[in-house]
Parts: structure tokens; C-alpha cells; sequence
């Protein structure tokens, strides 16, 4: 599976790592990269569909439906295997490229 | 972003999204339970919808993770075998609509030359009127072709129609035009050659608005074509009326040849009838018209420069029109033993229905002398509209 270009956005790794744990809707996935992020990230909607879409045609998640207690029935989102090794991936991919960035904007704030 | 309802917004989505029915009612339901939840959690309508973007824009990104060169590839596919299937359904309708107002018009014009006393008739030849009426069974073919084409591109390569619509109408349009100015060889006459020139923006209008003709309109499309039909097939009648009022010649020297020119005098005997014979002509197809004649031995032998001319004549009395100086084809004929033989082409002059056949000679006084009236006939210029346009340029 192809790595995630973390420099083209980092939409899909935050997706990756919400939904690590729990099965999310769409919705509950963008409250919860808010919530995380401490309102630092508010991911626009218009992008999170098309985000879900892309990964689960890529095989790194899945989807269901499932109904409510109240209101419409939602499609869950669940992270498969193959989510997994790519939210690894990207995660250290993410870290590199962070620390990378850390260190030339530490040297330049101490130049 | 304009306000809109929660119906509007995802009528608008539903409407744009290139996906197969089941897909897109899931991203329908998907996107509606989203709006619930937003709106649930304080969010107002205008506020949800605004996040999500507009419905082009998020139909545009769900689809672009699955465009590949290979859908473009299914997406001519499905614009070929579509639009051929509707452009013969539209060429059959537009010939079952054009029949009947040719016979509407045709019955109606009947009955009131009956009730004048004119006389009036929409017989007439050819002259490219049957292209016309083909062209315009074309045109309604393409504008049933343009209904479809954009949507089926749009649903086979995974793209918004609007965003397909001006390539494919553009790509339909130059392939019709093609097929129309330099493909299609038939009989033209002015009308068949802007009826071809015209027929391909029919793809634009059916593709642009595909509800041209209101649902209530419909049951009156027959009336509609003859109401349309009408003034063509009475140009076509006046015409043919005029013809037909001119009295018959009587006779080859009595087909207006004094417009040739002098006869030869030594040609015509005591009979007052030329020692060249008539001769004959015939036409295999669209071919030339092949010419000969018998002539007796001396005949000719003060003559040089022989040649064979068609001149534009009436339809009804093939007497040479007197508004042509010059004749449309002219064709050097050939010496056999005891024979002339010459090929010319008459369906290469546009414009021309009837025409006299003349056989013409220089005399000794270095004037050109009509020397035998070869025969009349008609045909109607034959090609492409693009032979026709350059035929004309270079008339």
C-alpha cells in the first residue's frame, strides 16, 4: 500500500488515529479530532468524506451501517489491518518529518 | 453560499454525484445523518451545509480518488454506444414527423390548387430536397444524441457532468461536422447544404437544454413539423409551378440554341436537319454522362475545336436558360469511324437541374457553331457539402 504523503495534509493520519480504537461516524470522527486537538484542528467536512471514501477504497478501513437510538441509522468506520500498517507508517513517517521541521526551526530561532 | 433547504442540498448532491444509484443514495444517507448530528449539536442548517462545502466540490472530491485514464477510456465507450442508440431513435422519429408533414403539406397543397385552379404540385425532382429532409432527420437523431452523451461520459469516468458536458459536447459536435461537410456524398442543393452545416449544433442544444420541446407540446409535434415543413414545400411548389407553365418547345431548333450560338450552315440539309445525328446519351450512377453520335464522312471537315457543351436548361422543356451565357461543363469528344463519343460530368455544377447537351465547332471564320443538339436531362449536383461550397467559391 502506498505511504501517505504527509505534506499533501494530514487528514488521513488524523483519521487513522481517531479511529484506531473504536469504530467512529463521520461526524463523531471530526468531534474527535477537535477534541484532541484541543480545537487546534477542526477539519473541514467537505475534505473528511472524501478522506473516508479514499481510505476505505484503499483497503485501510471499513464500513457499516449501523442504526441509532435516536435519529438516522450512520456508517461506522473501523480501521482494518491493513489501517493498521499504514497508520504506522505514516505515524513514523509524521514523526521524522515533525522532528525534522523541529530542528531546522530550533536552529533558525537560534541563529 | 446561498441558502438552501436540507432537500435542496442533497436533491443538488444526489444530482451531481457520478456514482451508480446504490452508491449514491448511501453518500445521500451518509451526508444527511451528518447534517442531523451537526444540527443536533448546535450547529445551524447554513453553518452544517457550509462546512461540507459545496455539493460540486465534495461530489468532485468523492470521485476523483477513482478517475483513471482507463474510465475516460469506458466513458467514449459508453458516449458511442449511447449516442448511437438515441441518435437512431431521434433520426427515425424525425423521419416518421417529417413523412407525415411532407404528406400533410403535400395534401394541403393539392387541395388548395385544386380549389384555385392552379394547378399547383410539390412534384418536382430531386435537386437535394431528399438531403434536406435526411439532414433534418439527422438533426433530431443528434439532438437525442446530445441529451445523453454528457451523462453517460459523466457516469462511465467517474465525473461531473458539468464539468464532462463541454468536452463531450465539443468532441460529438466536431466529429458530426465531419461526418456532415466532408463524409456525407449525396445530391445538394442549397437548403441540403445548410441543413448539414447546421445539423451538428443540434448535439449543443439537445445537451444544453434537453427539455427543448415542453411535455405539452409533444402531442403536437406533427402539426409542429408540418407548420415548419410548410414554407419549404411551397418555395419547393413555386417552382415547379413556374415550370410547368412554360410552353414546350417543339422540336431541337426551338431549344433556345440561338443562345449557343449560329448553327453551321452547311449542316443543316434539305430537311432542315443536321447531318450530324443526335446520337444519345446514358449515365451509369453518379457517373458522367457518356455521349455519342453518328456523323456522315466530310461533315466535319471545315470544323475544328469540336467540343461538347451542357448547358443549363428548364426543367419541363429543356429550351437553354437564357440567363446563362456560358455552358456549366464542357467536354472535348473523341473521333471514331463514323462516330463521336465524349464523357462529361454534369453533376459537379451546383445549382444545375436540367441541361441541354450541344455539340459545337469553330468554323473556318473562327466562329464557334452550334452544330447539333445532343440530347436534355437532368441531375442534381452530387458530393460532399464541402464539395459543394468549393464549387460554388470557384464558380
Amino acid at each position: 500500500m502506498a505511504k501517505l504523503d504527509l505534506l499533501k495534509g494530514t487528514l488521513p493520519l488524523l483519521v487513522l488515529s481517531v479511529i484506531a480504537d473504536e469504530e467512529l461516524y463521520g461526524y463523531e470522527i471530526a468531534q474527535r479530532i477537535r477534541d484532541r486537538s484541543g480545537d487546534l484542528f477542526a477539519p473541514s467536512e467537505g475534505s473528511l468524506y472524501p478522506t473516508l471514501h479514499r481510505l476505505e477504497g484503499a483497503g485501510a478501513l471499513s464500513a457499516r451501517w449501523r442504526a441509532s437510538e435516536r435519529g438516522p441509522r450512520r456508517r461506522y468506520y473501523a480501521i482494518t489491518p491493513a489501517g493498521q500498517t499504514l497508520l504506522a507508517d505514516a505515524s513514523e513517517e509524521w514523526a521524522r518529518v515533525s522532528a525534522g521541521v523541529n530542528r531546522v526551526a530550533r536552529a533558525t530561532n537560534g541563529a | 453560499m446561498p441558502e438552501r433547504s436540507r432537500n435542496d442540498f442533497l436533491s443538488e448532491l444526489d444530482a451531481v454525484l457520478p456514482f451508480p444509484d446504490d452508491r449514491r443514495s448511501e453518500i445521500i444517507e451518509e451526508i444527511a445523518s451528518h447534517l442531523d448530528d451537526a444540527v443536533g449539536d448546535g450547529q445551524s442548517e447554513s453553518s452544517a451545509q457550509r462546512r461540507l462545502g459545496e455539493p460540486a466540490d465534495l461530489a468532485r472530491d468523492l470521485a476523483r480518488p477513482e478517475q483513471s485514464v482507463w474510465r475516460v477510456v469506458a466513458g467514449v465507450g459508453a458516449a458511442l454506444r449511447s449516442g448511437i442508440g438515441h441518435w437512431l431513435y431521434g433520426y427515425l422519429l424525425g423521419s416518421l414527423l417529417l413523412l407525415l408533414g411532407a404528406i400533410g403539406a403535400a395534401a394541403l397543397v393539392q387541395l388548395m390548387g385544386a380549389l384555385l385552379g392552379t394547378g399547383w404540385s410539390l412534384l418536382t425532382a430531386d435537386q437535394g430536397w431528399n438531403t434536406m429532409l435526411v439532414a433534418l432527420a439527422g438533426t433530431v437523431g443528434l439532438y437525442y444524441a446530445g441529451r445523453v452523451i454528457p451523462n453517460r461520459v459523466a457516469r462511465a469516468s467517474l465525473h461531473l457532468e458539468r464539468d464532462v458536458r463541454p468536452w463531450a459536447v465539443g468532441v460529438t459536435t466536431m466529429v458530426a461536422l465531419a461526418i456532415a461537410l466532408l463524409v456525407v456524398d449525396a445530391p445538394q442543393n442549397w437548403a441540403s447544404v445548410i441543413a448539414l452545416a447546421l445539423a451538428p449544433g443540434a448535439v449543443a442544444l439537445g445537451a444544453y437544454r434537453p427539455h427543448l420541446v415542453p411535455p405539452g407540446l409533444r402531442a403536437y409535434a406533427a402539426i409542429l413539423v408540418l407548420a415548419l415543413a410548410l414554407p419549404v414545400m411551397i418555395l419547393v411548389m413555386s417552382g415547379s409551378g413556374t415550370s410547368m407553365n412554360v410552353d414546350v418547345a417543339d422540336g431541337p431548333h426551338d431549344r433556345n440554341l440561338g443562345q449557343v450560338g449560329p448553327w453551321w450552315p452547311p449542316s443543316v440539309d434539305a430537311d432542315g436537319l443536321p447531318p450530324i445525328e443526335g446520337g444519345g446519351w446514358s449515365q451509369m450512377g453518379n457517373g458522367p454522362v457518356l455521349w455519342s453520335a453518328a456523323f456522315e464522312p466530310g461533315a466535319l471537315a471545315e470544323l475544328h475545336s469540336l467540343r461538347l457543351e451542357a448547358w443549363h436548361s428548364d426543367l419541363a422543356t429543356f429550351a437553354i436558360d437564357d440567363r446563362f451565357m456560358e455552358p456549366f461543363a464542357v467536354a472535348v469528344p473523341s473521333r471514331g469511324d463514323g462516330t463521336l463519343a465524349a464523357a462529361i460530368d454534369t453533376e459537379s455544377e451546383p445549382g444545375v437541374g436540367a441541361w441541354q447537351l450541344v455539340l459545337t465547332g469553330v468554323g473556318p471564320d473562327d466562329v464557334r457553331y452550334v452544330l447539333v443538339a445532343g440530347g436534355g436531362g437532368n441531375s442534381t449536383f452530387t458530393g460532399s457539402v464541402w464539395d459543394w461550397v468549393t464549387a460554388v467559391i470557384g464558380y
